[in-house]
């Protein structure tokens, strides 16, 4: 699979702080790479280096697998910040002079982009009256303009109402999954972000915390009893003859791991017991994309 | 930038600001050609006639499309930079100086109808009411004020749209410094008028050069060129240097 972005040690420092400190990240073909971290983390600071709207301090970035970046920038489509749009021209004009300036203006082009971000019925509104959701659909048409390769979306969900936020993610998945668009989204809302992404950075005080795949986020998520066995053997065939289930996995020579029961653990420890096998210890584990990333964020300032 | 030129234009035709003050343009030059009729008829009461007439011809060449364009630039080139839609240009790898040489074609063309639209009063007023002929020697005079008059605000135009450039500020301060710009130029003109030092301060000063535009013969053309030149070159090279540092905010 080839890498869309790569960075080495990125860093960018203001007046001495390092608001980014040496990422290395890397985005493959595909991948819809979700970007989480506190407010002041250095997502955004990361973005607009990807976007070439701030120069790295130091570190590289390669996009496309091309050296120069600037050549690059042509597949990429971007939100960063607040939707930055025209305020006197109107919905249509925006789309019709930012098509032009892209290299991508041809028939058809705008409406398809209106009527793909749910705004072909407010096309000749100014948008010094369009509301703040209708500004975020508007700037998230114009990254879509010339289907771009690429998608930096920071906070693409500010302002929309839960409809309007179910309508993007349909969008980002429909693009994903038909387009091989690869996406880069920040995002407050944890919960909308786990429903796209397929890949997870996590950021902290500028560094690159963790990165996980969706499957490894979803193996730590899955709620489980981890159970500390005097014999797994034992302790599996209980699970199959006693607690009648196979939802069970066996870690190590001492932990096995029980999917089902998780909130029956009396039950659980009863039948080990009459199996004979020994429970020296008996742990709840699993915790939702929030619970995962306050555990990291505490983990970390622990540290 | 062939691209970005293509927008640039798009946004010009299609934002109101550049119909409104070409519409200003024709009212302000409506208003001072019938000043001058009233002065000519004596229905104004003025003690000094020949001077009124001057001051209100100074009003068209000059205020007539230097105010509209200042303040249609203003509205048109600095919006960008307030509602920072500029950023996503650089962000679709559109350079800064591609994006500030798309616009100067443009901030040209704007100078090039506001002028056009007020040299058409004057030859109106000048045909119905002052009785000149319309003939050969009127329009090749006509077409050679009236280029005369596009270059030397053509030049004020690419100082406006460097400073813009260059300072990326919003619509209000960007007001505040241009209306300085052109009133401490205005000022240091009568300095030099009192002090009689010709034009030794405001010499290369666009701003002032409408202002010493006549028909008199070609050294005028000479002078005016050499200093749209200077300008342009000089505004180059400082986007060029200056204009391609730091960070997009």
């Amino acid at each position: 699979m080839s890498n869309i972005v790569k960075t080495k040690a990125l860093t960018k420092k203001y007046h001495g702080f390092a608001a980014v400190d040496g990422v290395n990240m890397s985005i493959e073909k595909g991948d819809i790479y979700a970007l989480i971290g506190e407010n002041g983390a250095g997502k955004s600071t990361l973005m607009k280096m990807l976007s070439g709207l701030a120069a790295p301090t130091s570190g590289e970035v390669v996009l496309f697998e091309n050296k120069h970046p600037e050549v690059a920038r042509f597949r990429m489509g971007c939100l960063i910040d607040s939707p930055a749009l025209d305020s006197r021209l109107t919905v249509r004009d925006n789309l019709e002079m930012f098509s032009r300036a892209f290299g991508c203006h041809k028939e058809g082009e705008v409406n398809r982009i209106l009527k793909l971000v749910g705004m072909d019925g407010n096309a000749n509104k100014v948008i010094k009256k369009t509301s703040l959701g209708m500004k975020q659909r508007l700037a998230i048409g114009i990254a879509l303009l010339g289907s771009p390769d690429f998608l930096i979306l920071d906070e693409p969900m500010n302002g929309l109402d839960p409809m309007g936020i179910q309508e993007i993610r349909q969008l980002l998945k429909k693009l994903n999954a038909e387009n091989q668009t690869t996406i880069l989204i920040s995002s407050h809302l944890l919960d909308e972000v786990s429903k796209v992404a397929t890949r997870y950075g996590f950021m902290k005080a500028g560094h690159l915390i963790s990165e996980l795949s969706n499957e490894e986020l979803e193996e730590k998520s899955k709620t489980c009893l981890r159970l500390k066995v005097s014999d797994t053997a034992k302790a599996a065939m209980v699970c199959e003859k006693d607690l009648g289930t196979n939802n069970y996995e066996v870690m190590d020579a001492e932990h096995v791991r029980l999917f089902d029961y998780v909130d029956e653990s009396a039950k659980v420890v009863t039948a080990m017991v009459r199996g004979g096998v020994e429970v020296g210890e008996m742990v709840r584990m699993g915790e939702s994309l929030e619970e995962f990333f306050n555990n990291l964020m505490t983990a970390r300032e622990e540290q | 930038m062939k691209n970005m030129i293509r927008a640039s234009f798009y946004k010009l035709f299609h934002d109101k600001a550049t119909w409104i003050s070409l519409a200003g343009t024709a009212v302000w030059s409506l208003y001072v050609c019938v000043m001058l009729t009233w002065i000519a008829d004596g229905k104004l009461d003025v003690s000094d006639a020949a001077g009124a007439e001057k001051y209100w011809r100074d009003f068209m060449g000059y205020h007539g499309v230097m105010v509209p364009l200042l303040i249609s630039s203003i509205v048109l080139f600095t919006a960008e930079f307030k509602d920072k839609s500029w950023k996503l240009f650089v962000a679709r790898g559109i350079s800064r100086t591609g994006y500030y040489f798309s616009k100067l074609p443009c901030i040209l063309t704007l100078t090039v109808m506001l002028s056009f639209v007020a040299i058409a009063f004057g030859a109106a007023y000048g045909v119905a009411k002052l009785g000149m002929q319309c003939n050969g020697v009127f329009v090749i005079l006509l077409i050679r004020y009236f280029l005369l008059q596009t270059v030397a605000h053509g030049t004020a135009a690419v100082l406006i749209l460097t400073i813009f450039f260059l300072i990326k500020i919003g619509e209000v301060s960007s007001s505040v410094n241009a209306v300085l710009l052109m009133f401490g130029t205005m000022a240091l003109s009568k300095i030099e008028t009192a002090l009689s030092l010709g034009d030794a301060l405001t010499g290369a000063f666009a701003f002032a050069q409408p202002l010493r535009v006549s028909f008199t013969g070609a050294d005028e053309w000479i002078r005016i060129l050499i200093v749209f030149v200077a300008y342009f070159v000089a505004c180059s090279l400082a986007v060029l240097l200056l204009g391609v540092r730091g960070d997009v905010e």
